[in-house]
């Protein structure tokens, strides 16, 4: 990629929001390029050294703050007319609380995600502790030379405790992969309000 | 290392970088790098942080027939390199309590 395709791809991602944040967004990592360049890099090392334009994009939505992008895209629109005006006023009985209840159902959804995951460790935290249980109760069985009970407890023991470690794995994987697609939400989202195509 | 504390470092490693001559991006990238991981799209809110709290002044000169932004530590800026020095001996003390109570625990147990 050449140092021209970089920078009209990032300003290209940037659409939508303010110019001038756009712009100063693609004058740092032009500096950027043209630095390693002047340090001997060829022009497509130094491209490649700065980065993917799609990943630096979504690395300065992630840090812009989500009320620095209402409020840009707010002030942006100032030029509606009168009628739009009062169109948005007499019709806010019926978009305000669409909008409350499309947030709060997005809330509600991921505080479900979020109790079924603390469901999932307790099972997982309480089969481990059965595991342990049964272990000693299968030590107690034998020393009373009750062979085929404790036997039975100790297999019990190892179904138990194993059953629960995988569990355990497995909210882990899914603790990790909800917050990764929270993360993406919020990007998502972000991009709807300045006007982007969610990727 | 902790995001926060990380977060709280690295803006003191580029007003350090900043310290004895003013410097530019790439300049302070290859500076900090080797201590912490720092890249182009995490330098640029710490640069405008630091700005907007008038921890540092943004130039733009000529260098080589382009524009080159660069950037100058204000006072307020030395300030909180002292401050994070006096916290941090703040912070060493604490260390070194820790450290010399699970010492003692290690020799109890033994």
């Amino acid at each position: 990629m050449t140092r021209l395709e970089f920078i009209y791809a990032l300003r290209e991602e940037l659409k939508g929001m303010p110019l001038e944040d756009v712009e100063r967004h693609v004058d740092y990592y032009s500096e950027m390029i043209d630095d390693r360049m002047e340090e001997g890099m060829t022009e497509e090392e130094a491209v490649a050294d700065v980065g993917d334009p799609r990943n630096i994009a979504a690395q300065i939505l992630s840090d812009t703050p989500i009320k620095k992008i209402v409020k840009d895209k707010i002030s942006k629109k100032r030029e509606l007319s009168a009628a739009e005006m009062l169109l948005i006023i007499f019709t806010s009985p019926i978009w305000v609380p669409l909008l409350i209840s499309l947030f709060s159902t997005l809330i509600s959804i991921i505080v479900s995600i979020f109790s079924v995951i603390i469901v999932l460790y307790a099972v997982a935290v309480g089969l481990m502790g059965a595991g342990v249980g049964l272990a000693i109760g299968a030590v107690v069985q034998y020393c009373t030379a009750k062979i085929a009970l404790g036997t039975l407890m100790l297999g019990g023991a190892f179904i138990c405790a194993s059953i629960g470690i995988l569990l355990f794995m497995a909210c882990n994987a899914l603790s990790k992969l909800v917050v990764l697609g929270i993360k993406k939400l919020v990007l998502a989202i972000k991009r709807l309000i300045i006007g982007r195509r969610p990727a | 290392m902790d995001i926060q504390l990380k977060r709280g470092m690295l803006d003191v490693c580029v007003l350090a970088a900043i310290k004895n001559e003013d410097s530019y991006g790439y300049k302070i990238i290859k500076d900090v790098k080797p201590y912490i991981d720092i890249s182009e799209s995490t330098l640029y809110p710490i640069l405008r942080r630091l700005e907007a709290s008038e921890l540092l002044t943004v130039r733009t000169a000529e260098h080589n027939g382009r524009l080159r932004k660069y950037y100058r530590i204000t006072d307020a800026g030395r300030e909180r390199i002292e401050a994070f020095k006096s916290e941090w001996a703040e912070l060493l003390s604490i260390y070194r309590y820790i450290a010399e109570e699970c010492k003692e625990d290690g020799n109890d147990e033994a």
